[in-house]
């Protein structure tokens, strides 16, 4: 076993660095940097934008491309973050705090030094941390029968339902939504054509990739269009500032806070919903609580820009780990990752790794290496990147809209997913304004054609017993803690709204 | 959010049930969602009639509203044009609504746009665009 996993992983050494990989890790993590500083495209958006580009590539190369984009896109939010105040990317909303007024003390060299050298050493451990832990959680993994996949499944949407926004309600009746929707198409057991309203388009269901295009692109490019005049915070006079870059011996002092952001930003990518925003804010106060300066926090410490930066990356690789292991994907970006192998005919899950080794490894090694382009890109970009900040919202919008209906259609060459990616667009601007948070629609839509079939091979291995799944300890388990999840952020919700009627 | 409660229920009960008899048919699975989807949807009506505190939402169409109309003549345009002449005329539109009034920046951007689109999409992933 040892002797093959070395080779496995000699070999993705060698393909990661065959020609056609190693240019989708540098275009990507370049890609990734400069989508990331804009504002309003955060990680997701950004490989919403760039998926056409994956449609005809091998596998590898596209998993590549898209883990170098996310990767570079959780860095590139902190430009924008040091440079205009505005985060790039949720993740980067923590760096706002520290890392703006060192930039305005002049020193925004720095500052992004300080974010760059965070984000590639966090990359770095999570990837290690990556490729460790998923095998094992996938072994594991394969234990599982229908019925506990099925709980598995309910288990991870409804805590990404429950956190993913002030009201967990509007989270579940957002992943019941998603369910919904990926019930549209022929039926798995007996070819019914449910809810397709004799639209022949439908009867392959709705296609997710052309609805994920729709409300992470799409429907960014129109709330851009709507707030165009809210963000006026103007870049700063190039001329007036330093573009030192940080010394090796201020990184050294940094260390420490790396490395516990790093782990704090690995663990909360693990947990499905939780993303890099969150898990950047509590990297930020355990490093002020932990620090041996915290009076300088906020006036443009150091260490209150690693941390968060750290975290972010390091999510990153956290959250690759269920998705990879367990087919759940946590957030949107991951998400679309899964979309994109699911494309590709390969399913993560348990099973992802005993079918495609050489994939597997092509990404642990293939993520390790994209941190080490980031390294390279993201110190010979810092100018240009501060640039692009300069690009009309208009431009930037239109631009959007153009590749998303390029995308949709490019998906299949049919125009019925441009229809779709059109609604889809609209759907989530519609979410965005009615405050239901869209990330749990989409993992339940990606989702919901295997939950349905692990719970229908469920009740048909039982023969038709609806109780199998409270029969068996670990999916009751995961169903009770789904429910619990449920009833918890229900309630605490209700006693929220309680507290802010009494307050009134 | 009365709205989208309000769709949820209506949509709801305009499905018609599948036939399939025997045991868990194609119906089964959609059902216990639109069961839960319909108790919650109550739930959070309940609530947010209780809560009172509900903003009014601020659609702020009209900005928007000539985007979506583009988009849906987009849609209909690229049926019977091709798509580049499309996309130029619809680049173009785009920008004037969003108030880039500069000629040179707008056909700038669709050249370049339209000629990266052409030489990745077209020559490189052989999307027949034209």
């Amino acid at each position: 076993m040892e002797g093959t996993m070395v080779g496995a992983f000699l070999h993705s050494l060698v393909s990661v660095f065959h020609f056609q990989n190693f240019i989708m890790i540098i275009l990507g993590v370049s890609v990734g940097i400069i989508m990331g500083a804009l504002p309003g495209i955060g990680a997701s958006t950004a490989l919403a934008i760039f998926l056409p580009l994956t449609y005809a590539m091998p596998v590898g190369a596209s998993v590549l491309l898209l883990c170098s984009i996310y990767a570079g896109a959780e860095y590139g939010g902190s430009i924008s973050a040091v440079a205009i105040r505005t985060p790039g990317t949720g993740g980067a909303a923590a760096t706002v705090i520290d890392g703006y007024p060192l930039a305005q003390k002049g020193f925004p060299g720095k500052a992004l030094g300080a974010s760059l050298y965070s984000s590639v050493v966090a990359g770095l451990i999570s990837a290690v941390i990556l490729a460790f832990f998923t095998p094992p959680l996938a072994a594991l993994g394969l234990r599982f029968g229908p019925p506990e996949m099925f709980g598995m499944a309910v288990f991870g949407v409804a805590i990404v339902a429950s956190l993913a926004s002030q009201v967990p309600l509007k989270g579940f009746i957002s992943a019941l939504l998603g369910f919904l929707i990926a019930t549209a198409g022929i039926d798995q057991f007996v070819g019914f054509a449910r809810y397709t309203f004799n639209q022949p388009a439908l009867l392959d269901g709705i296609p997710v990739i052309p609805a994920m295009i729709g409300l992470f692109a799409l429907a960014e490019a129109f709330r851009m269009i709507e707030n165009k005049v809210s963000s006026n915070e103007k870049n700063f006079d190039f001329r007036k500032v330093s573009f030192a870059m940080l010394t090796i011996s201020e990184f050294k002092g940094l260390w420490r806070t790396v490395l516990r952001s790093s782990l704090i930003g690995t663990i909360i990518g693990i947990i499905p919903g939780v993303g890099a925003s969150v898990a950047s804010f509590i990297a930020y106060d355990d490093a002020r609580r932990t620090s041996k300066h915290p009076e300088e926090f906020g006036k443009g410490s150091l260490e209150g820009i690693a941390a968060p930066e750290a975290a972010n990356n390091a999510v990153v690789g956290g959250a690759l780990i269920p998705t990879l292991a367990l087919g759940i994907p946590g957030s949107a970006s991951t998400a679309i990752l899964m979309g994109t192998l699911i494309m590709n005919d390969v399913v993560p899950g348990p099973f992802f790794f005993e079918k495609n080794p050489d994939l597997s490894f092509l990404i642990f090694t293939g993520y390790f290496v994209c941190n080490l382009v980031l390294l390279v890109v993201g110190y010979f970009s810092i100018k240009a990147c501060l640039r692009a900040l300069d690009v009309p919202k208009e431009i930037l919008a239109t631009f959007i809209i153009v590749v998303s209906f390029l995308g949709a259609y490019a998906h299949g060459n049919n125009y019925s997913d441009m229809v779709i990616m059109f609604i889809f667009g609209i759907l989530g601007w519609v979410f965005g304004k009615i405050n239901i948070p869209v990330v749990p629609c989409i993992i339940a839509m990606l989702l919901g054609e295997m939950v349905e079939s692990n719970f229908l091979s469920s009740v048909l291995i039982s023969h038709g017993d609806y109780l199998v799944f409270f029969k068996r300890p670990l999916s009751a388990i995961l169903l009770l803690l789904a429910a619990a999840s449920f009833v918890y952020s229900v309630v605490k919700d209700r006693q929220l709204a309680a507290r802010i009627k009494k307050i009134r | 959010m009365f709205l989208g409660s309000l769709f949820l229920f209506l949509m709801s009960f305009n499905f018609p049930p599948s036939l399939e008899p025997g045991l868990p048919g194609p119906d089964f699975w959609p059902r216990v969602i639109l069961v839960c989807l319909m108790g919650l949807s109550l739930l959070l009506f309940i609530v947010s009639l209780k809560g009172k505190g509900t903003k009014e939402i601020d659609w702020n169409i009209k900005h928007l509203m000539p985007v979506f109309l583009l988009g849906l003549l987009y849609l209909l345009l690229i049926n019977y044009l091709n798509y580049l002449i499309a996309t130029f005329f619809f680049i173009i539109l785009l920008l004037v609504f969003l108030g880039v009034r500069n000629w040179k920046t707008s056909v700038l951007f669709n050249i370049i746009y339209l000629i990266i689109v052409y030489f990745i999409f077209v020559r490189i992933l052989g999307v027949p665009l034209i």
